[in-house]
C-alpha cells in the first residue's frame, strides 16, 4: 500500500483496510507494509489498526528525481525485501503501487513469492493515475501519436506510450493476478494491450456495521432535520474530477424546482470551487469539509440522493457503495465502471457526464416520483448492496484467487 | 429501531387485539421504541400498551407532526378491515412496510345488510398491499386469499399464526359458580366462542344441536361471545332465537354474551363446535385444544390447518354432518381421548415464543437498512428556560470565528496561487524564466508542489478545526447559560420557600 488507515484515506485505502481486517477475522496470517517514497519524511514504524498489523515505511522525494526513480525506488526495495524475508508470506497482494513505485513486484520477483495485483486506478496506462488531461478531456489508452506531452511538460519516458508501456509491462510480468473493481478498467488495459485473461473483477467489500454518532454540531444538525429537507449529497474530493462543477452548474435549477432542496457537501478541495459553493445560500449549500469515513455513514442514510457527477473514468467509487448499502439511490455520471454500479430507475440513476441539464432532469424526475415508489427504491439499494458489495462476498472472491494462484 | 404499529382498533378481548398487545411487548422487551397509532381510542387497554399509544387521524400521519411516525424504521399496518389511517402508507418515503394481513370477512357470509359496504370496499382494498414491501399472514389460507384477491407475490408473504398464552390456557376442573348459573350439573356442554357474525353460522350450531338432542337429550349449547356492539350481531341473534324456538331447543341454547374470560367456559365443555364458514385463523380452536376440549370444526378458511391432526371436521354449511362428528365424539370414549391428546400436541405449536422467533426473523429478514439515529440535541435537553434566556455575548464571538475561519479558509491556497517563475531581465527575461522553470521543474513537482499542497491541506483543516471549536464552544456556552438560568431560578424558588417559612413562624 502507499497509504493506509489512520492517516488521510480515500475509498482504495478503505478498501484495502476492509480487506485485510475482514482476512484477519477468517483466520489468515496477514500483516501489512505501507511503503510510500513521496513522503515528507523518512520513517519507519509498526503499528495497529484494530487488529491489523502495520508497518509503516516511508522516505523522502529524491532530490533528483529522474524517471526511473519514479518507477523503482531502491529503498522501497530494500526495505520491502526485508520485510518479506521477516514475515516470508505465502503470498504477497500488492495494492496501489504508484507512491511506493513498482520495487515491491521487483522484491517478490527476486523471492518467488507469488503476487496479486489490485488496480485502484489507470497507472499502468496513465503516468498521472486518471487518463484524464487538465484542459477536461479524456485521454484514449490506445492513443499512441501524441503521448503524454499535453499533460507532461517534459518530453520524456512518461511521454514515450509505447516505451513506457514496454517498461511497465516487463515490471508487472509476474503479477499472477490483477484484481480489478469494475470491468470498465479490465477494458481499457484489455485495449492497451493486457492479456484479459489475467483480470479477475472483484467489486470492492464494505463491512456493515453500526453508524457512529458524528460528533460535528453542523452534521449533527443535517441529520436531526432530515426528513424536513430534500437532501442531495455530494462525498469526495471537491476537485474537478469529481465533477462537482457539473453540479455547481445545475444547483440554481434544481434549487428552484425541487422544493426545500439542500446539498451536503462532505470534502474539501480546490479553493476555486469551494469559493463558488459558498456563494450559494448556507441554507442550500452545507460545506461540512472532510470527515471520518465511520461517521458519513449516517450522513449517506440521511440523503434522499447521493450524487456522484464524476468526469473522469472513476473506477468503483466507494460512495456509490456506501451510499447503496445505507438505501439511498445514487445519481451518477455513465462513465468508468459507475455504470456498473447503478440501474438507471432502480438504485438510481445513469447520465451523461458532465452534463449538468441531463443531471438535473433526473434528480427532478425522482423527486416527482410517488413517495412510496422512492422508498421502493431504497429497498432495493440496499437489497442490491447486501447481495453484490458485502464485504464477505468480496472476501470469498479474494481467498478464490489466491486458492487459484497458490494453487496454480 | 423505531417501530410505528398501525391498527384500526385495540381492544383486549380481540384476537387482533392480543396480536398488536403481543407484538407491543415483544418489542419494548428488544428493547425498540414502538409506539401504537389508531384512530378511535382504546378499549379495556392494559396500562403499558395505552402508554404508547396515540389516537391520531389520517392528516395527524401525513402532516409530518408526529415525529415518532414521521422518523420510523419499521411500519406494521394491520389489516382486519380497511380503515383510513392505511392511506398513509402512500405517502412514506422510507422505512420498511409490513402489512399484516388477518382476512376480512367475506360481505356474502355476513349475513345481514349492516356494514356490508364496509366489507366489500375493505375486500378491494386489501390490495393497498402492494405500497408495503412484504406482508404476514396469519395462517396459509390467509397467504392464498392474498395472492388471489389482489394478486400479491406469493414469495413476499410470509406465513405467521397468531399466539395463544398457553401457560394460562390448561386443562382444569369444571368452575362451580358457573355450573349453578348455568345449571349444566350433569349436562353435555357444546361450546362456542366468539362474535355472533353471519359468518360464523349460529343457526347451523342450532340445527345441529336439535339433531344431536334426538340421541343425547343432556345436552346443552353455550354460546359466548359478543351480541351487542354491533346491530348486524343483533338481527342474527334474534333469529337464531327464533329459529330455537321453532326447533324445542331454546332451554338448551344459552347466551352468556361477552365475558372477560374464556377460560373457565373452555373447561365447561365436552366438545367445542363451530359451523364458521369463513375464518382467516380461528384463536378459539387453538384454546379449545389447549384446554383439553376436542373440536369440531366446518372445513372452512383456515381452520382445517389450524387444527393440523387434531380435530374432527364436518361438510361446510351442513348441520347434519356437523351433528355426527358431535355425536362420534360424545360417544365414543376412546374418540375422545384421542382427539384431547392430538389437540393438546398442535395447541403447543401456537405458544408466544415460537410467535416471536418466527416475528423476530421476519423483522430481521424485512429491514434491510435503518435510519440515521438522530443525535442527541445538547441544547435542548436542559429544559424549556433556555430559550427565554438570551445569550448576550455569543452571537458576536461566533460570527467572529466564523469571520475568521472564513478568511483562513479562503486565503488557504494564497501561496499556490502566484506561483510563476519571473524573470524581471529585460530582454532575455522571457528566456531566464524558460531555463529557470525548466531548472526548476524536477524539483517543483516532487518536492515543491507537495509541500504547498501539504501547507494548504493544513491551513483547511486548521480553518475546520476552529469552526468546530467554535460550534462546541456556542454549545456550551448555551448550555451554561440554561444551567445558569436554572441555578438562579432555583435560587429564586429557595429564597421564595425561605421567606415562606419565615412568615409561617412568624405567625
Amino acid at each position: 500500500m502507499n497509504y493506509f488507515p489512520p492517516n488521510e484515506v480515500g475509498g482504495a485505502e478503505i478498501a484495502a483496510y476492509n480487506d485485510a481486517h475482514g482476512l484477519i477475522q477468517r483466520g489468515v496470517e496477514l500483516s501489512v507494509l505501507v511503503a510510500n517514497a513521496r513522503m515528507p519524511k523518512n520513517q519507519d514504524r509498526h503499528y495497529d489498526v484494530q487488529g491489523v498489523p502495520v508497518h509503516q515505511v516511508t522516505y523522502r522525494p529524491h532530490k533528483r528525481s529522474g524517471a526511473f526513480l519514479q518507477l523503482f525506488d531502491w529503498r522501497v526495495y530494500r526495505s520491502a525485501v526485508t520485510e518479506l524475508r521477516r514475515v516470508r508470506p505465502d503470498l504477497v497482494h500488492v495494492h496501489n503501487v504508484s507512491g511506493a513505485t513498482l520495487a515491491p513486484l521487483i522484491a517478490c520477483r527476486r523471492l518467488h513469492i507469488p503476487v496479486v495485483l489490485t488496480l485502484h486506478d489507470h497507472w499502468l496506462l496513465c503516468p498521472n493515475n486518471m487518463l484524464y488531461r487538465a484542459d477536461g478531456s479524456l485521454c484514449d489508452p490506445v492513443e499512441k501519436d501524441r503521448g503524454c506531452s499535453r499533460c507532461f511538460r517534459r518530453y520524456d519516458f512518461w511521454a514515450d506510450i509505447p516505451g513506457r508501456r514496454r517498461v511497465f509491462a516487463w515490471f508487472v510480468r509476474d503479477v499472477r493476478r490483477f484484481v480489478s473493481p469494475s470491468q470498465k478498467l479490465v477494458d481499457l488495459h484489455v485495449a492497451a494491450g493486457y492479456d484479459r485473461a489475467r483480470f479477475c473483477v472483484a467489486l470492492y467489500g464494505i463491512a456493515p456495521g453500526l453508524f457512529t454518532t458524528p460528533s460535528d454540531p453542523r452534521v449533527r444538525e443535517i441529520i436531526r432535520s432530515w426528513g424536513l429537507f430534500r437532501t442531495l449529497l455530494f462525498a469526495g474530493a471537491v476537485v474537478e474530477t469529481k465533477g462537482i462543477q457539473v453540479l455547481i452548474e445545475a444547483l440554481p435549477e434544481l434549487s428552484r424546482q425541487i422544493e426545500h432542496l439542500r446539498l451536503v457537501v462532505a470534502g474539501s478541495g480546490e479553493e476555486k470551487l469551494m469559493a463558488k459553493l459558498r456563494q450559494f445560500e448556507p441554507s442550500v449549500v452545507h460545506l461540512l469539509g472532510r470527515l471520518p469515513f465511520q461517521e458519513m455513514r449516517a450522513l449517506y442514510a440521511t440523503a434522499d440522493l447521493t450524487v456522484v457527477p464524476s468526469t473522469w473514468y472513476d473506477n468503483a467509487p466507494m460512495v456509490i457503495l456506501e451510499s447503496l448499502l445505507a438505501g439511498t439511490p445514487v445519481l451518477g455520471a455513465a462513465i468508468g465502471g459507475i455504470p456498473e454500479l447503478i440501474q438507471d430507475g432502480v438504485t438510481g440513476y445513469l447520465s451523461r457526464p458532465g452534463d449538468a441539464q441531463a443531471l438535473t432532469e433526473k434528480a427532478i424526475q425522482h423527486f416527482a416520483r410517488p413517495a412510496h415508489e422512492r422508498r421502493a427504491m431504497r429497498r432495493q439499494c440496499a437489497l442490491h448492496a447486501r447481495s453484490h458489495v458485502i464485504l464477505d462476498r468480496h472476501l470469498d472472491q479474494l481467498q478464490q484467487i489466491y486458492d487459484d494462484v497458490l494453487g496454480a | 429501531m423505531k417501530i410505528s404499529l398501525i391498527s384500526i382498533n385495540l381492544a383486549a378481548e380481540d384476537a387482533i387485539g392480543t396480536c398488536v398487545f403481543n407484538q407491543v411487548r415483544f418489542f419494548g422487551r428488544r428493547g425498540d421504541d414502538m409506539r401504537v397509532y389508531i384512530p378511535s381510542p382504546p378499549h379495556n387497554a392494559p396500562a403499558d400498551i395505552a402508554a404508547v399509544t396515540s389516537v391520531v387521524t389520517l392528516d395527524d400521519l401525513l402532516g409530518g407532526q408526529q415525529e415518532h411516525f414521521r422518523l420510523s424504521d419499521l411500519y406494521i399496518y394491520h389489516y382486519p378491515g380497511y380503515y383510513d389511517l392505511l392511506e398513509s402508507m402512500r405517502g412514506l418515503e422510507r422505512g420498511t412496510v409490513i402489512y399484516y394481513y388477518h382476512n376480512v370477512t367475506p360481505p356474502e357470509l355476513w349475513g345481514a345488510d349492516i356494514a356490508r359496504e364496509w366489507l366489500a370496499q375493505s375486500t378491494w382494498r386489501a390490495n393497498l398491499v402492494h405500497y408495503a414491501d412484504l406482508a404476514i399472514a396469519d395462517s396459509p389460507f390467509n397467504k392464498q386469499d392474498l395472492v388471489e384477491r389482489v394478486s400479491y407475490a406469493p414469495d413476499r408473504i410470509h406465513v405467521l399464526p397468531l399466539a395463544v398464552p398457553l401457560e394460562r390456557f390448561t386443562p382444569g376442573d369444571r368452575d362451580t359458580d358457573l355450573v349453578q348459573r348455568y345449571s349444566l350439573d350433569g349436562q353435555r356442554v357444546l361450546l362456542f366462542v366468539g362474535r355472533m357474525a353471519g359468518n360464523k353460522r349460529i343457526d347451523l350450531l342450532i340445527e345441529a344441536l336439535a339433531q344431536i338432542k334426538g340421541q343425547v337429550p343432556n345436552v346443552k349449547l353455550l354460546l359466548v361471545g359478543d351480541e351487542q356492539s354491533n346491530p348486524a350481531f343483533h338481527q342474527i341473534v334474534t333469529a337464531a332465537r327464533a329459529r330455537a324456538e321453532e326447533l324445542g331447543v331454546a332451554e338448551a341454547v344459552i347466551w352468556t354474551g361477552r365475558v372477560d374470560d374464556q377460560l373457565p367456559y373452555y373447561r365447561l365443555a365436552d366438545v367445542y363446535v363451530t359451523a364458521s364458514l369463513h375464518e382467516g385463523f380461528g384463536v378459539p380452536l387453538i384454546e379449545a385444544m389447549a384446554c383439553g376440549v376436542p373440536v369440531v370444526a366446518s372445513r372452512a378458511g383456515a381452520m382445517p390447518w389450524v387444527l393440523g391432526k387434531a380435530g374432527l371436521l364436518s361438510k361446510p354449511g351442513d348441520a347434519a354432518s356437523l351433528a355426527a362428528q358431535v355425536l362420534r365424539v360424545l360417544k365414543d370414549a376412546d374418540l375422545r381421548r384421542d382427539q384431547v391428546e392430538r389437540g393438546l400436541k398442535r395447541a403447543q405449536e401456537f405458544g408466544l415464543e415460537s410467535y416471536e422467533a418466527g416475528l423476530a426473523e421476519i423483522i430481521n429478514q424485512a429491514v434491510v437498512y435503518t435510519l440515521p439515529e438522530i443525535p442527541p440535541d445538547l441544547s435542548t435537553s436542559t429544559g424549556e428556560q433556555e430559550t427565554s434566556e438570551p445569550v448576550s455575548s455569543l452571537p458576536q464571538d461566533q460570527s467572529l470565528l466564523g469571520e475568521l475561519t472564513h478568511e483562513i479558509e479562503a486565503h488557504s491556497d494564497v501561496a499556490l496561487r502566484g506561483y510563476v517563475v519571473r524573470s524581471k531581465a529585460p530582454l532575455i527575461g522571457p528566456l531566464i524564466a524558460w531555463v529557470r522553470r525548466n531548472l526548476t521543474s524536477h524539483l517543483r513537482e516532487p518536492y515543491l508542489d507537495p509541500t504547498i499542497e501539504r501547507q494548504v491541506a493544513l491551513n483547511r483543516r486548521l480553518a475546520e478545526w476552529l469552526n468546530r471549536a467554535g460550534g462546541a464552544l456556542a454549545v456550551s456556552a448555551r448550555r451554561q447559560a440554561s444551567l445558569e438560568a436554572r441555578v438562579r431560578a432555583l435560587e429564586a424558588q429557595a429564597e421564595a420557600l425561605a421567606r415562606r417559612l419565615d412568615e409561617e413562624g412568624h405567625d
